[in-house]
């Protein structure tokens, strides 16, 4: 599959694959609030009848996505989903040393406190 | 929302930087003409006049250009140096292959390769390369052990 890809396919795999904690996918109306863009307009690059995005609606949704705007210069789908799991990956890297960095920052007492909070998290999560 | 650098001064930033093969800047009538995005639309963009172009025209832009899409996610004009200077890694493969091969020769070797290059910048520049000597081509295998 190398044909170049349509917007709205694309936006179409973001929606699908970057999900919650619980794998649920975005809704456009929740999608609508959270950048401000028109759910009308959402819905016309999802259905295709918008071809393309303004940069700014493209700008949005990528800071509401996490990802930036190369995303959208992928050529087709297998790109796009690479695209997709490299960043997933590196987003978790990134967010790793931040924490590492933060809690070098605390006494030998707050650090215990740090794992025992992540303790208590993971019992928490694994109960749900 | 984030605060973007203005996209007019994205793209002084970028013709400034990304100089036409005869190193002046590239010509808004010469980008309209090699990427199909109507003069008017170029010319706008670059006054400021246009803000919010479609971003299929900002494909097509940073194509020609040959850089990243991200390129217009930048939020100060030195974000916008640092991604340029660092653009080589992802640049046309003879780029890349001339990165790769440099990194494995001492740094003697490496200053060398660089007055080389400067030496080739002078003599196109004389002569708009159009008649430089041809190198001596080498066999598969003095180049397997360079």
């Amino acid at each position: 599959m190398n044909d170049p890809i349509s917007f709205a396919k694309q936006f179409h795999i973001l929606i699908e694959t970057v999900v919650d904690e619980r794998g649920r996918s975005v809704s456009i109306a929740a999608l609508a609030r959270a950048t401000a863009i028109a759910e009308q307009s959402l819905l016309n690059l999802l259905s295709g009848k918008s071809e393309t995005p303004r940069l700014e609606t493209a700008r949005r949704l990528c800071h509401f996505f996490g990802i930036d705007l190369d995303y959208f210069d992928q050529d087709n789908e297998r790109a796009c989903r690479e695209y997709l799991a490299q960043r997933r990956n590196a987003h978790s890297l990134d967010l790793l040393q931040d924490i590492a960095s933060e809690a070098e920052t605390l006494s030998g007492k707050g650090q215990k406190h740090v794992l025992t909070l992540l303790e208590w998290l993971r019992r928490a999560r694994s109960s749900l | 929302m984030k605060d973007y650098l203005p996209l007019a001064e994205q793209l002084k930033i970028l013709f400034d930087r990304r100089p036409h093969p005869s190193r002046r800047m590239y010509t808004l009538q010469e980008v309209s003409a090699q990427t199909g995005v109507s003069l008017a639309t170029v010319s706008q963009m670059r006054s400021g006049r246009s803000k919010n172009p479609q971003l299929n025209t900002m494909r097509t832009i940073a194509r020609f250009f040959g850089i990243p899409l991200r390129y217009f996610e930048t939020t100060s004009a030195d974000e916008c140096y640092a991604l340029l200077k660092q653009q080589w890694v992802d640049a046309p493969p003879s780029l890349n292959e001339i990165a790769f091969r440099a990194s494995v020769l001492s740094e003697k070797s490496q200053q060398d390769i660089l007055t080389l290059i400067k030496w080739v910048q002078a003599a196109e520049k004389q002569n708009n390369g159009d008649d430089l000597p041809s190198l001596p081509t080498l066999s598969d295998d003095e180049i397997g052990e360079a």
